[in-house]
């Protein structure tokens, strides 16, 4: 049987409810929003006298939040191309190249040194269309 | 530098299948309409005459004087202005707005080019201002018949290789002295064998953006004749062919694709200087696959004897392997048409008349290779024309533009190549086609002429398919 007290539930307590749902639902939301757009952390550690033989693709999709955690055994310069980001490294300390990722393609990272020989990317991120 | 993503896999598939079923799809077509396609002995051109309008002499004198202003702006900045590549105007100017822009204007527009050319702007000029009037200047050696266009086949690889392997092509200084060399031996050549013979037989400008522009939709002529190439042969054009300032010229609407029909003064050499041209432009795209790389790299281990230009020699011999190769594919195919239709036709006159059909797919593959990375580094003109020399002037403010390198998306690049890829495929077929029913004159034997075409065709296309889903290495 149903109660004088349920049937004429204060309507502060369902909006309680309602506003519990809304919070789940922002929540939820928040959570598919975070899928969205993430933050995708990349280390990248670079030896300046062995050169990787293959650079490695950092694949993230557009509107991430992109940090490189960049480290080197040599003081350097890391050049992103196209979004044309540049970090100067030093060595036994990570240095964070953080980017919001809001054009698609390919974009070669390379090392700028001082140095005649045009060297190969270290690494390629690659910003997929969502 | 490209940004673009490899076409994911999914797309490669639809690309592919749709390239298999269209090709049959259009020979079944081909099929049934093939005396509504045979009919009509001249291309079914629009006919309209505006020649008042755009080709009016005044307008193409101005336009000529901005190209000619251009061309030295270029020089100047390349030899006295900042040497940093992406700080000098002269790179961008040359690889991207004149090259990669002309190329497109010339396969989507018309041949541009021959009308603003600011050599043989210059040329005619002189040559005006010079010699006596009613007594035009002749032609100090008549171009020696044997020759053809031998000479801008040679060139044009001198070129590719320029542009493909050089080292100094984006380094301002050289490319300006490179092109002042060039500009000697144009006006020299034009001193001696006239500007017209030049222009059809010599110039690998000329000649590429005029078999290009065969498939513009507008069809660019002189009073004398079609402007770049064909007609090639003919010695009395010799003097005056490219039109002086006061030459008349027309243009008229065409379909797209209809001027690649016009094969009847394809000379062998001409030929070649085609299938040249695809080649290169193929193994531009082959130069940055992954699989390329690892070719240098396994020969760069294996062959250290060749000292610290490996990869330059290494590049060398592939550029010109893969043109003979593309020569050696093509001869072996036109003579299985030759075949095909009981020999009806030699293979020589099979590789000439085929050759141009082969077009389509190579401008396809333009679009598809270089639209983003013409609209991205194309940009770099809008902050280099305020800064040319790189001496940190702002002359229209433009100086610190930054580049959009989200303008074209990576959606709109891969649905763009795809449709470009297809659309050049099914145009080749049938044009190849429509050429077979016209040279055979029987629907049976055009039929069987074209299955080693279709076969050729749709191997090509599909080498252009591989290339866009292969990551870019540089």
């Amino acid at each position: 049987m149903i109660s004088p007290a349920e049937l004429f539930a204060p309507p502060g307590r369902r909006f309680s409810h309602s506003r519990r749902a809304l919070l789940a639902a922002a929540l939820l939301a928040a959570a598919i929003g975070s899928a969205r757009a993430e933050e995708r952390v990349f280390e990248l550690a670079i030896h300046s006298d062995a050169p990787t033989a293959e650079p490695a693709v950092l694949t993230a999709r557009q509107n991430d939040q992109v940090v490189i955690r960049l480290s080197s055994d040599k003081p350097l310069q890391v050049h992103l191309h196209g979004y044309d980001l540049e970090k100067d490294v030093v060595p036994n300390v990570v240095t964070a190249l953080r980017v919001t990722v809001t054009a698609t393609g390919r974009f070669p990272i390379e090392i700028h040194s001082k140095g005649p020989a045009k060297q190969r990317p270290v690494a390629y991120l690659e910003v997929r269309p969502r | 530098m490209r940004y673009d993503l490899p076409l994911p896999l999914g797309l490669w598939i639809i690309g592919a299948a749709g390239v298999i079923v269209l090709s049959f799809l259009i020979v079944a077509i081909a099929v049934r309409a093939n005396a509504s396609v045979a009919a009509p002995a001249q291309p079914n051109r629009v006919r309209w005459h505006v020649d008042n309008a755009v080709t009016r002499p005044n307008i193409r004198v101005f336009a000529q004087l901005f190209a000619v202003a251009a061309l030295i702006l270029i020089v100047v900045a390349g030899i006295i202005g900042d040497q940093t590549p992406t700080r000098n105007l002269a790179p961008t100017a040359v690889w991207i707005a004149w090259w990669v822009g002309f190329s497109y204007l010339s396969a989507l527009v018309g041949n541009v080019w021959s009308l603003v050319n600011p050599w043989a702007a210059v040329f005619v000029w002189c040559e005006r201002i010079l010699s006596k009037p009613r007594a035009p200047r002749r032609a100090k050696i008549d171009w020696p018949r044997s020759l053809g266009v031998w000479p801008a086949v040679v060139l044009f690889i001198v070129f590719a290789w320029l542009e493909l392997v050089w080292g100094g092509r984006s380094i301002p200084a050289q490319l300006a002295w490179l092109i002042v060399g060039f500009s000697v031996l144009t006006w020299t050549g034009m001193f001696i064998f006239g500007h017209g013979t030049w222009l059809t037989h010599v110039d690998p400008f000329a000649l590429a953006f005029g078999v290009l522009s065969k498939f513009g939709p507008i069809d660019i002529r002189s009073e004398h004749g079609v402007c770049g190439t064909s007609a090639a042969d003919n010695a009395s054009d010799r003097d005056g062919y490219h039109g002086g300032a006061g030459s008349r010229w027309s243009w008229k609407l065409r379909p797209p694709g209809t001027g690649l029909l016009d094969t009847e003064n394809m000379s062998l050499s001409l030929s070649v200087f085609v299938i040249v041209m695809l080649s290169t432009v193929t193994f531009d795209g082959v130069m940055a696959t992954p699989v390329w790389q690892r070719i240098e790299s396994a020969l760069y281990v294996a062959l250290p004897a060749l000292g610290n230009s490996r990869v330059a020699i290494i590049d060398t011999v592939g550029l010109l392997v893969f043109c003979v190769a593309f020569m050696a594919v093509y001869r072996l195919f036109a003579t299985l048409i030759a075949h095909a239709c009981g020999n009806r036709i030699t293979h020589d006159a099979a590789s000439r008349a085929f050759v141009l059909t082969l077009v389509p797919i190579a401008i396809a593959y333009l679009v598809a290779h270089y639209l983003g990375y013409f609209l991205i580094q194309g940009q770099l003109l809008i902050r280099l024309v305020s800064d040319p020399f790189g001496f940190g002037w702002n002359i229209f403010g433009t100086a610190h533009f930054r580049p959009n390198i989200g303008i074209v998306g990576a959606r709109f690049m891969w649905y763009t190549s795809l449709i470009a890829i297809v659309l050049g495929h099914i145009a080749a077929v049938f044009l190849a086609h429509v050429v077979a029913l016209r040279r055979l004159n029987d629907p049976h034997l055009a039929i069987r002429s074209q299955i080693p075409m279709l076969v050729l065709m749709i191997a090509y296309t599909m080498l252009s398919l591989w290339i866009i889903a292969q990551p870019i290495v540089e």
